[in-house]
């Protein structure tokens, strides 16, 4: 794909108006700022343009269990106090309450990231985008983190129809735990998430140990940061990363979940990325040219929300932003200085060389433990095609290894010579 | 369950998400009062997990020679409580000899599983409340696990084998191949409906762009600004007409039908031609009346009060009129500690004299300048349509894109002629009108004191109360463990700069068409409830 990539763009008017209530920093009214913002710079021209159909609650149920939708369909602010127990069974009534239009707000934002993955696997479009989606701590049976549907795990699984493998990127602050959890023993997903770990912040997951299991060991990712990260750092471990991920998984599309709460003055969040920094994770992915599907996630400072997805919206256009916001019904919010980007905060960035160094060789080191490319597999594999992983230190450099064991072989990164002639650096790499 | 709120620091466990006022939530802080000596450790075997419970360990004790990975101890309060989906991992390092351990050593502590989603099978992880202090398991907490099991991982979908480059789509978007589809029932049941754009992929709204708009250089794709050539740049006016412009703008760019299924009819202060003057009357008094800083829920008020509108329709109003105005009420106050993201702001600092200078607080000079006429430009024939203004002589106060120009003439027109006693309906108890020494600034910092009774002197901003609060509602709101990030917005301009305004509030020209101050305070503050009938005369 060239730059001329087909972008489609999903929103529901109504997404915006509804309310989780007094000071609960979820504010669905920043989708509505994003879209303003995205029209008035004029991006409507560049890309097309969907309401997205209001999910059923059939579809919520191809992940979801069946009586936590029917429920979520049932309750209200009017008569939750008859169901207590199921509001604490579901997890719902705190950080997760029950507000007027719930379930209707669930439709809209999953039914975009549904229809989003329609488009991507109908070819109808390269780039799919839904800013009111990427609630990625909704949990099978409960909702969790200010989400009760998760729409990318519904999204994946559609494209898990048409594609073999889909990647999912999160680089929300949070720690994309819903999504790992629905995938954690398949390697149809691989799920990377670059998140703020430790000191008891919200979910509590994410170590870097965390690596999947059974069919799924090795095919989960996780990158654990500590607080005010900035443009640079990030930028590098994630373009490291995310090169190696692709250049190993080889998948056939990938999922962004573009969580705004890890920019710096987050009412949340910790980090300290500017709004170039979160985009250039966008551009790196982007050009990969797979299919991709864009979703927003966290984000509870909206102005800057607006302002990120705004500019994120224009690099997936390839059309870079004037600083200047232009004139529209919500410029007051983006007062005073009425600029698209935002100034860095003034924290220390805790993430030293050395830890970044650490995190990054356990990454690396997990993901040499993939197959290159597994095949599609379906959802049974017989045990006998299970590759073993191979630990190159115990392996005896006197005895012949099959092919197939060397194919598997990948050049570790602390090997201090180029090939497999320990004695010469210029000596190219010994090919059998 | 873990929750996304910091709760305090005395809490030992993995913050909420969200921060929430601890003395607003007794019932929480209760759950936190462990009852250690109420649960039981349920501890069953590992099963499968006794391994990789071992190998957990001693993954612990690497995580410890590293050194360089924060763990922490694990609490979730819910499971306190009753039934509650726990999470069941096979890679569980809880096992019963270790809790037994723990509960010797340590503070209350248990282990917790849900009777109704438990699993024999699997072997249940332990989780540690803590105590004070947990001596071993605070320095050394275990790491929160995934749960695994039935009700956790999604059920994945055959692949149907068609790789992504077999798919055929034409460029149009609107034509591909009848695809066989997986054994999803409700898939099969509708599968001849998944050609159905609309159904199933979005209905379109903006149809893509041929290949030559989009390539054309001259296209003024996120163009900037445009420089305005107002005389008065910055000034009420300036803003309100740009911000009409750029709408016309995209009317004209979308066509009308299209810019109204885009949401544009509900986006902006263009929301409040919906409401006529005394609902946003009652609108603002009931907030007012009724702050979250003493634990009101304006909310619920406002649903009693306007039991024919919508929720949607009741945000709606409030985000796209009523906070947009707190906002640019922000830009003036403090321009270097704005968070229109915190609900505190709003209502809680607003002290008589505010009031007092917000209903005063009209600028002369904008008056004048808002009578330009006619030459605007703009076609009045789709506002006409779209707006449901009926011309009457107490039109709203708040900003009128459609009707601007002319009907400011009629109005301050009208305003003259009006009963000297009455209080016009738009320049009443209004939040969002400042007080005049914030309004009254320009870009030219000249300052437009408002003659009559109210004085400048009677009008101050309690700005810094409004500053401290928005400082302890920040601190609150943030994580805790957190670095305490700057306020995040270090703006470099000065608070006075050339885009503060306000707009929509119009400005009486008549001083003695307002009421006298005491009795705008007797009716704001003292009877709680604002008295129509003096108004209406």
């Amino acid at each position: 794909m060239c730059s001329k990539d087909r972008i489609s763009y999903f929103y529901d008017g109504d997404v915006g108006n509804v309310y989780f209530g007094p000071n609960h920093p979820m504010k669905p009214h920043r989708l509505c700022m994003t879209h303003h913002l995205v029209l008035s710079y004029g991006l409507h021209k560049k890309m097309e343009i969907y309401r997205p159909h209001k999910a059923y609650p059939v579809e919520l149920s191809q992940f979801h269990s069946s009586d936590y939708v029917e429920f979520l369909q049932r309750i209200t602010p009017d008569t939750q106090h008859l169901y207590e127990n199921d509001l604490r069974k579901y997890n719902l009534g705190e950080d997760c309450p029950v507000f007027e239009d719930l379930f209707e707000f669930c439709q809209m934002y999953a039914g975009g990231t549904l229809d989003a993955a329609h488009r991507l696997n109908f070819r109808t479009c390269d780039i799919a985008i839904n800013w009111a989606g990427g609630l990625h701590h909704a949990k099978k049976c409960e909702a969790s983190g200010f989400c009760y549907i998760n729409d990318l795990v519904l999204g994946i699984l559609e494209l898990l129809r048409y594609h073999a493998r889909v990647l999912y990127i999160d680089i929300d602050v949070h720690h994309g735990d819903g999504v790992e959890e629905a995938f954690y023993f398949t390697d149809r997903v691989m799920t990377v998430s670059f998140h703020k770990y430790g000191d008891m912040f919200f979910p509590g997951t994410g170590d870097v140990k965390e690596i999947g299991e059974r069919e799924g060991k090795f095919y989960s990712i996780n990158v654990p940061l500590k607080d005010g990260i900035d443009d640079n750092s990030f930028t590098r471990l994630f373009k490291t990363i995310i090169t190696k991920v692709v250049e190993m998984y080889l998948p056939e599309a990938i999922v962004l979940q573009c969580g705004a709460d890890s920019l710096a003055g987050d009412r949340l969040g910790c980090f300290n990325l500017s709004i170039d920094g979160h985009a250039e994770c966008v551009r790196i992915v982007k050009k990969f040219n797979l299919p991709l599907l864009v979703t927003g996630g966290g984000g509870y400072t909206k102005e800057n929300v607006a302002r990120c997805w705004a500019f994120e919206t224009g690099v997936l256009l390839d059309t870079e932003l004037p600083n200047e916001i232009p004139d529209n019904d919500y410029i007051k919010f983006f007062g005073p200085d009425f600029s698209l980007k935002i100034p860095g905060g003034h924290i220390e960035n805790l993430n030293s060389k050395s830890y970044i160094g650490t995190i990054t060789a356990n990454v690396m080191e997990n993901l040499r433990c993939i197959q290159h490319a597994p095949s599609v597999q379906m959802q049974q594999i017989p045990p006998d095609f299970y590759f073993p992983d191979f630990n190159q230190d115990v392996l005896n450099p006197d005895e012949r290894t099959h092919q197939h064991t060397q194919d598997k072989q990948i050049q570790r990164d602390d090997e201090y010579y180029e090939g497999d002639n320990d004695n010469d650096h210029n000596m190219m790499i010994h090919e059998v | 369950m873990v929750q996304k709120r910091p709760l305090g620091e005395e809490m030992y466990e993995v913050s909420p998400k969200q921060p929430r006022h601890v003395e607003l939530s007794d019932k929480r802080v209760s759950v936190l009062e462990f009852p250690g000596e109420n649960a039981s450790p349920k501890a069953h075997s590992l099963g499968e997990g006794g391994a990789a419970c071992a190998k957990s360990k001693s993954e612990s004790d690497e995580r410890l020679d590293n050194g360089n990975l924060a763990e922490f101890p694990i609490c979730a309060e819910k499971e306190i409580e009753t039934s509650f989906p726990g999470f069941i991992s096979n890679s569980s390092w809880g096992t019963s000899t270790t809790s037994e351990e723990d509960v010797r050593s340590e503070a209350p502590f248990c282990i917790l599983l849900s009777p109704n989603r438990y699993n024999f099978e699997l072997p249940v992880r332990t989780v540690v409340h803590s105590g004070d202090p947990y001596s071993s398991l605070w320095e050394y907490p275990p790491r929160k696990l995934v749960p695994v099991g039935r009700d956790f991982q999604a059920d994945i979908p055959e692949w149907c084998g068609h790789g992504s480059e077999k798919l055929s789509g034409s460029s149009a978007g609107n034509t591909f191949e009848v695809l066989t589809f997986s054994s999803q029932p409700f898939k099969s049941d509708i599968s001849g409906h998944l050609l159905d754009e609309n159904k199933f992929a979005g209905s379109c709204l903006v149809p893509m762009p041929g290949l030559l708009v989009s390539a054309d250089p001259k296209e003024n794709v996120g163009g900037a600004r445009l420089d305005c050539s107002c005389d008065d740049v910055g000034s009420i006016r300036c803003i309100q007409q740009h911000i009409c412009q750029a709408r016309e703008k995209l009317r004209k760019s979308l066509g009308d039908e299209t810019f109204i299924k885009l949401g544009f009819l509900d986006m902006g202060e263009v929301v409040a031609e919906k409401w006529s003057i005394e609902e946003k009357e009652i609108f603002h008094e009931v907030v007012f009346a009724n702050p979250a800083s003493l634990g009101k829920n304006f909310w619920s008020h406002l649903a009693v009060e306007f039991p024919s509108r919508s929720k949607k329709e009741i945000v709606s109003y409030y985000f796209n009129v009523f906070l947009l105005r707190r906002r640019a009420e922000q830009n003036r106050v403090d321009a270097l500690d704005i968070d229109s993201d915190n609900d505190e702001w709003e209502g809680a600092n607003v002290s008589a004299d505010d009031v007092i200078g917000k209903i005063n607080g009209y600028d002369d000079s904008v008056v004048d300048s808002l009578a330009y006429g006619d030459d605007f430009g703009h076609d009045g024939r789709y506002e006409d349509n779209m707006c449901e203004h009926n011309g009457d002589i107490t039109r709203e106060i708040f900003y009128d894109d459609a009707h601007q120009n002319v009907e400011d003439k009629k109005f301050f027109n009208n305003l003259s002629e009006m009963n000297p006693n009455e209080v016009p309906e738009n320049c009443s108890s209004d939040p969002a009108l400042q007080p005049p020494d914030q309004i009254l600034s320009d870009k030219s910092g000249n300052h437009h004191v408002q003659d009559g009774p109210c004085t400048s002197d009677d009008a101050r901003v309690p700005s810094n109360v409004a500053m401290e609060k928005a400082h302890d509602m920040k601190h609150w709101a943030r994580n805790l463990s957190s670095m305490s990030c700057s306020g995040g917005h270090e703006f470099l301009l000065e608070p006075r700069s050339s885009k503060e305004w306000d707009v929509g509030y119009l400005t009486c020209s008549k001083d003695e068409d307002l009421l006298p101050t005491s009795s705008v305070i007797e009716e704001v503050f003292g009877a709680g409830a604002w008295n129509y009938q003096t108004r209406d005369g």
